[in-house]
């Protein structure tokens, strides 16, 4: 009797109350639990990816067009779709060469909000000197790569094959076009910065010598400096055969001056990393014609590939500019873009919108086997070797700048403290 | 007489400290990224006013020093391992002997031979951290720096960050603005104005620009070593030639020899500097067509009509006009 009185308390019995109770937790849990699987379902309204490059500084022939690249890649990835039905917008900073600015710049990308999926950094040093902070912001980069920005391995991925890897590329197929029985002889004439050295690590002199090229003299200048004849006559006294460079845009104009102000005739010139491009010749075409190039992707003298050929349509009804924005920077771009909205198609796949983070952009990255953006520039990132690992040999001809090779595996010539 | 002196004065040094220390709280990661920026130059910038504002001596090379900082508070904490806040003294003191060995022809030359004299510790000092021992300090490639610990706890943050160099700067400041007031300042302030006449004086001229040297260096030195530390990595094409003359066109923003010319100076160029940068996209998304064009060259034209128009309007600098103001309002609202 007393039990039922209170089974009954309140009017209700105990087991309608533990009903009501259950039947309020699970109500009060669904409601709790359901914004979150719903924001985690839900797909932002823009995706956005910052670029720090330098338009007015040292670099700006090479970079400057960044602005309009991105702007029209980006154009591109939203007629076709964006990336799963979100736009992607393109946020570009100009850091003027200078690293102290870049850091600010970076600052205000890391709390941006939404903050950028990717960051990209067309500048080695800006790349070098934010290396740890993009492992601390969890913020995955693409970059120009120098061996400094890429390694100590971390969240930072290569917009092209490093240069010690491409000027390793270059003395390959040195060895294997070399019909002299002697072994071929090269200077290595290159700019006095982090850029232009980043063909001058020991590693770099080893595999030279490993592949029987002799290596007959280092000349080094400054990308002020305008005349190098007597750097250039160094390199005849000792007997070169070829002149490799290091540098982009005005900086291998001087060395091939230097060559023709000399009267030698007899030598060869090599830009070994890929910024030795269009903006070159430009500069000085006479002088471009004949020489060689070492590049990681199709270029502008190639409009039959699909890739460019698109790229040629959006840059002529965006009226660009044919010789200031006619830049492997703008390729790049385009093709970074496409790898971006690619990569992170495939990381929404696999986790969903709501964990999209640096880290599922990063494996993403990873998983990009034999891949090539709008099949245009070979990208095979692996846990080892963050950049991309192929390119072809180039050569100017009637001021075009044509492939002598197929694209090949370069070989591996980083610096040993970061194997 | 004190430096403050009045019951305003007192407040608005307290609740300008206290919003700083605040700021923080409540700012960015840009803005706290550029405050410390400003805070490292105003450190420089206050030992370069004390050699050529203060005792008339021009240095073009203060770059270098600042490169000397930076590199001997990175080679000690990664080699030897000495915590951020020994490497610190120790880089400053390292540049001061650097400055010395740069100032000593100060005895025989002044002004534009002078300048370059010490223009040659732009060229040698980049060199031999470039050069001999590239092993050690990276040569021409990217050396990374730790970030400073306390406890050991990494302070890796801008807002970490901000509480070391501001603090520091308002130290260094303080002790620039005093300096000036002794027995040194004053001597520096006769060399500057007539050395004979200084010397005639019974001022010791060469001990004393010696002293100038020595003194802007080590600030530069300081700044250096936490240019490293904020920066965490240190190249030798993060001071080159042209810093060392953006800093001497600081001094003549802020106007030369007022401690509160090097403050306003440095942080006038550098927030101007985030202006340009931040102001070109925008004019360009506004012309889309010479978009190109107009980020290329917004920056330089910007910074050139700046100094251009400072040198005709106002060559002694913010400082003067600053001075000026204060002039005004303590006698407004009459005329004289």
């Amino acid at each position: 009797m007393v039990k039922e009185r209170r089974e009954q308390i309140m009017g209700i019995t105990r087991r309608s109350f533990l009903k009501i109770c259950a039947g309020t937790g699970a109500a009060i849990g669904a409601t709790g639990t359901l914004p979150k699987i719903v924001r985690a379902q839900k797909r932002p309204s823009l995706l956005r990816i910052a670029v720090i490059s330098d338009m007015t500084g040292p670099y700006a022939a090479v970079s400057g067009t960044a602005h309009n690249a991105y702007v029209d890649a980006c154009q591109y990835v939203n007629e076709h779709g964006g990336i799963k039905g979100v736009p992607l917008e393109p946020v570009v900073f100009d850091c003027g060469g200078k690293v102290d600015l870049a850091v600010s710049q970076y600052m205000h990308i890391r709390d941006m909000k939404p903050r950028p999926i990717v960051t990209l950094s067309w500048i080695s040093a800006v790349s070098e000197a934010l290396h740890d902070r993009f492992v601390e912001d969890k913020i995955t980069c693409l970059s120009v790569a120098s061996a400094e920005s890429l390694y100590p391995k971390a969240n930072t991925f290569g917009l092209w094959p490093i240069y010690s890897d491409t000027y390793g590329l270059f003395c390959d197929w040195l060895k294997e076009t070399w019909k002299d029985p002697r072994p071929p002889k090269v200077a290595i004439v290159t700019w006095d910065t982090t850029y232009g050295r980043a063909i001058l690590y020991p590693e770099c002199y080893e595999y030279a010598k490993s592949k029987g090229v002799e290596i007959v003299a280092t000349e080094l200048y400054t990308p002020k400096d305008i005349d190098l004849t007597v750097h250039v006559t160094r390199c005849r006294n000792k007997g070169a055969d070829w002149i490799v460079n290091n540098t982009s845009a005005v900086g291998p104009v001087p060395v091939l001056k230097a060559i023709k102000d000399i009267g030698w005739k007899d030598v060869k010139f090599c830009g070994s990393g890929t910024p030795y491009e269009w903006s070159t010749m430009y500069i000085v075409p006479e002088e471009f014609d004949g020489t060689y190039g070492v590049l990681s992707c199709y270029g502008w003298d190639e409009p039959e590939q699909p890739g460019i050929k698109t790229i040629t349509e959006y840059f002529k009804v965006k009226g660009r500019n044919p010789v200031k924005d006619r830049t492997i920077t703008y390729l790049v771009s385009w093709f970074s873009t496409v790898l971006i909205k690619d990569v992170v198609s495939k990381a929404v796949d696999a986790v969903g919108w709501g964990k999209l983070n640096s880290l599922a952009i990063k494996e993403q990255m990873l998983k990009m086997k034999d891949y090539s953006p709008l099949g245009c520039m070979p990208v095979n990132f692996t846990k080892d070797r963050m950049s991309p690992t192929k390119a072809r040999m180039m050569q100017a001809k009637g001021g075009k700048y044509l492939p002598l090779t197929d694209f090949r595996e370069c070989p591996d010539v980083r610096p040993a403290k970061f194997k | 007489m004190a430096i403050v002196r009045t019951r305003p004065h007192w407040m608005i040094l307290v609740f300008g400290l206290v919003a700083l220390l605040a700021l923080p709280l409540i700012a960015s990661g840009r803005i706290l990224s550029i405050m410390n920026l400003i805070g490292i130059t105003v450190i420089l910038v206050h030992g370069l006013n004390i050699l050529t504002g203060y005792c008339g001596q021009i240095s073009i090379g203060h770059a270098a020093f600042m490169m000397v900082g930076a590199y001997t508070s990175a080679l000690l904490t990664v080699y030897l391992k000495f915590p951020f806040w020994v490497a610190l003294p120790v880089a400053g003191l390292a540049a001061g002997i650097v400055g010395l060995i740069f100032g000593a022809p100060s005895l025989r030359v002044k002004g534009f031979y002078l300048a370059m004299a010490t223009l040659a510790a732009q060229f040698i000092i980049p060199w031999v951290i470039v050069n001999v021992r590239p092993d050690i300090t990276g040569g021409s490639q990217s050396f990374r720096v730790p970030a400073p610990t306390v406890g050991g706890i990494a302070l890796n943050t801008q807002a970490d960050m901000f509480y070391i160099i501001i603090p520091i700067a308002c130290l260094m400041t303080f002790f620039a603005k005093n300096l000036a007031r002794t027995r040194m300042g004053r001597a520096f302030v006769a060399i500057r104005d007539n050395d004979l006449a200084a010397e005639v004086m019974g001022i010791n001229v060469f001990r004393y620009k010696l002293f100038a040297f020595f003194i802007s260096a080590v600030f530069a030195g300081i700044s250096g070593s936490l240019w490293a530390h904020w920066m965490r990595v240190v190249a030798y094409t993060h001071f080159e030639l042209h810093h060392s003359i953006w800093f001497l066109g600081m001094i003549i923003v802020g106007g030369m020899g007022y401690t509160t010319g090097a403050v306003m100076g440095a942080s006038f160029v550098r927030i101007l500097d985030e202006f340009s940068a931040t102001l070109s996209p925008i004019v360009a998304e506004i012309l889309p067509a010479i978009a190109g064009q107009v980020s290329a060259a917004l920056t330089p034209i910007v910074f050139g009509l700046v100094v251009l128009l400072f040198i005709v309007f106002e060559p002694r600098g913010l400082a003067h006009r600053w001075e000026i103001i204060k002039a005004t309002y303590r006698i407004w609202p009459f005329s004289y």
